[in-house]
């Protein structure tokens, strides 16, 4: 008996000692990756994601510590490149993807570590994310789980006073804008002095009005951008501005103010990309905001989402293995709903759920066509980029500068 | 036998110690000078001649980068009119801005009631960074949210609100006070400088002769003024054809609304370093523009000496 117990005893203890070594090496295989990572961030809004997806990246991964870096927007890539130049990019860091030229023009020159068979892309099959990080059918960055798409932001206490519901038809929009405007309140509060904010509300204008030339695109692949559509849909932006839909000094604007002067309570409506809605309830947590979108004349409500991009990993990095070890995270579920949640933004896949109920809202869409400034991109000639032209003169159309036929000629002319 | 020596080494050894201490003065500076400016200046020159953009392969591409920048039918039209831009800037600061330096140092030199206090409220400014600068004109000229269309709209109604910045006629004058304001206080500081240094027995003998408050300033007071009112052109030219901080705070690096003060420097910047998220960058072509700059600046600068210098001979001679 007492050998039995002995034996049972021993076993026990080998049993407990191998399960021990095997939880101290799952633990070890972590903890053993260390090191220092530097991330560069090109603008603000995506600090807090990023913070959560560090926080949660260092439960798994402690001994490496994770510093990162939030540029600004326009500084962003000579910053990037200075970096490059002078030996000292960070380890990972943000481009747009294949949005613009950058990271083709890093892939080309070496600068950046093939992803392919690295990290687990898995999260995004069946969404088309994967695209904006391909560059000849290899990987170069983790694409984020956000589609970045438009929405018009209302504030919900203006249009109850106003007895306004959310519009159902195109006509209805713009009866919703004349009653706002009659009733002394700033319809939408509308930034002119930037072209990307001009861009995220001209989308949807054009998705709403145009929805045929999008469908077109999609279905030929080729589509004239200087299309009497399209012309069409920067023209009733410009009679909105005639009416005084955007207030008299919008083409003074930044777009920081004009979200600021929503998050205020100042005007009914903001047209902007959905990644701000984070910013509108940190500016003003108590407004009662929704969002919708703009419908189309019978009724169809398109979305204009774009897939948005992560990080990149330098070819450069002296601890590969701790980038990686990011990337994988990044790619993850688990990372991916942090980046979503802390971001409030709308996820392109099923397996993340939002708890925000504007999210919700926007959700709320029959179809998601292209953004006009991709089509610009897919469609660019040789030569100088229609998009850079784009964002040079964009302004101009809503100051005087340019007609808005003059302005998508000058485009066209840089196209197929 | 010591003033032997001494004069021994005075003739003999001095001289020749002294032009080896000569060399070693100068080495240090013009070794800095040269790897901070020289250096920097013929890379320029070099990469202006290539299609480069700023990482990568290098492209030969002769003057292709000097063509584009005056010939091309949209790139000549956005650098000449950034060019009339600093041009019609550099006028302001002949006409208005150096004129008021003037009038507010001597008003500070003559003493008038409160001039310690004027002197401090209008140096203040140039303290101030230059972000802080942009950073009260949103405050102040946000069309949604800034002070100066909450008056407005409190006085006159919405309708009357402005535009500010957004306003092309207005975005040039607004960009010409804000320089002012925040810049009028160095240069006044140097015309008082100089002011302080003309012999007190000059102005009285001037009152004396029964000099009134217009002729002592005329006859006396400015013509005493040519070593700062050299200084002053020479730095204020420079500063007109590099104009960057201010428009860029104040409207970003798209050179605002209509391009109204679009400057070189800023075309510089879109072009070598990429636009906003566009980022395309060039540094070749953006080179070829820095020396097409550096030559105008080199020419301006030229000219201003020249002119400068001869105001003062004849000044001399009078």
């Amino acid at each position: 008996m007492k050998k039995k117990i002995v034996s049972l005893l021993m076993c026990a203890a080998v049993v407990s000692g191998l399960l021990a070594a095997n939880v101290q090496a799952s633990a070890g295989e972590d903890a053993a990756i260390e090191g220092k990572l530097v991330i560069w961030e090109h603008t603000a809004q995506f600090e807090q994601p990023l913070k959560e997806v560090i926080a949660g990246f260092n439960e798994k991964y402690p001994n490496v510590e994770v510093e990162y870096e939030i540029k600004t927007a326009d500084q962003y890539y000579n910053l990037l490149q200075t970096a490059m130049q002078a030996g000292e990019a960070p380890d990972l860091f943000w481009t747009n993807g294949t949005a613009t030229t950058n990271m083709e023009a890093y892939v080309k020159q070496g600068r950046l570590m093939d992803l392919t068979d690295k990290v687990d892309f898995s999260l995004f099959d069946g969404t088309n994310a994967m695209s904006l990080v391909e560059v000849d059918g290899r990987v170069y960055a983790s694409p984020t789980a956000e589609v970045g798409g438009r929405a018009v932001f209302y504030n919900k206490d203006i249009f109850k006073e106003l007895g306004i519901e959310v519009p159902g038809t195109f006509s209805e929009f713009e009866a919703a804008l004349e009653k706002i405007n009659e009733a002394d309140y700033l319809p939408i509060s509308f930034s002119a002095s930037d072209p990307w904010t001009i861009l995220f509300q001209f989308e949807p204008v054009l998705a709403a009005t145009a929805l045929d030339w999008l469908n077109e695109y999609l279905d030929t692949g080729e589509v004239k951008v200087n299309d009497p559509r399209v012309v069409a849909a920067y023209e009733k932006m410009l009679e909105w501005a005639d009416k005084g839909y955007y207030g008299p000094g919008y083409t003074g604007v930044d777009g920081s103010g004009a979200l600021l002067a929503f998050s205020k309570g100042e005007a009914a409506m903001c047209i902007d990309g959905t990644w701000n809605i984070q910013t509108i309830q940190e500016n003003n947590p108590e407004l009662n905001f929704g969002a919708f979108q703009i419908p189309t004349e019978d009724g169809t409500r398109p979305f204009v989402g774009t897939s948005s991009v992560g990080f990149s990993v330098s070819s450069d990095t002296q601890n590969e293995e701790a980038a990686l070890a990011f990337v994988n995270y990044f790619a993850s579920l688990e990372g991916q709903t942090a980046w979503i949640k802390a971001l409030d933004s709308i996820p392109c896949t099923t397996k993340i759920v939002s708890d925000n109920e504007v999210i919700n809202e926007i959700a709320q869409y029959d179809v998601q066509t292209e953004s006009y400034y991709s089509i610009l991109g897919y469609l660019e000639a040789d030569g100088e980029s229609p998009r850079n032209v784009w964002e040079e003169d964009q302004t101009k159309v809503f100051s005087g500068g340019l007609t808005p036929q003059e302005f998508t000629d000058s485009l066209e002319a840089l196209t197929k | 036998m010591r003033q032997s020596f001494a004069y021994f080494c005075l003739e003999r050894r001095m001289p020749v110690r002294k032009k080896k201490a000569y060399i070693g003065f100068i080495a240090p500076g013009f070794i800095i000078y040269t790897i901070l400016m020289i250096v920097p200046i013929a890379c320029a020159v070099y990469f202006s001649f290539f299609e480069w953009s700023g990482i990568g392969p290098m492209k030969f591409a002769g003057l292709d980068n000097f063509k584009k920048l005056f010939f091309d039918a949209r790139m000549s039209k956005i650098f000449f009119n950034a060019l009339k831009n600093n041009i019609k800037y550099l006028v302001c600061v002949l006409l208005i801005i150096t004129p008021l330096q003037i009038f507010f140092a001597y008003m500070i030199y003559i003493k008038i009631p409160c001039h310690k206090y004027i002197r401090m409220m209008l140096f203040l400014p140039y303290v101030i960074s230059t972000s802080i600068v942009g950073f009260f004109a949103i405050i102040m000229l946000d069309p949604n949210i800034g002070v100066g269309n909450s008056i407005i709209g409190a006085l006159f109604g919405n309708k009357a609100k402005l535009a500010w910045l957004g306003d092309p006629a207005m975005v040039f004058k607004i960009f010409v006070m804000v320089v002012i304001w925040q810049c009028i206080g160095s240069g006044m500081m140097i015309f008082y400088a100089d002011m302080q240094e003309i012999p007190s027995e000059i102005i009285e003998a001037s009152i004396i002769d029964g000099a009134g408050g217009w002729t002592r300033f005329s006859k006396v007071v400015f013509p005493s003024l040519s070593a700062s009112f050299s200084t002053n052109i020479t730095l204020s030219v420079i500063y007109a054809l590099t104009m960057f901080d201010i428009p860029y705070i104040l409207v970003g690096p798209q050179g605002g609304v209509n391009n109204k003060i679009d400057f070189v420097n800023m075309v510089f910047y879109r072009y070598a370093f990429g636009g906003t998220y566009f980022g395309e960058t060039s540094i070749g072509f953006g080179s070829s523009i820095s020396v097409t700059m550096f030559i105008i600046i080199l020419t301006f600068s030229f000219v201003t000496r020249k002119l400068l210098k001869g105001r003062a001979g004849r000044e001399d001679r009078g």
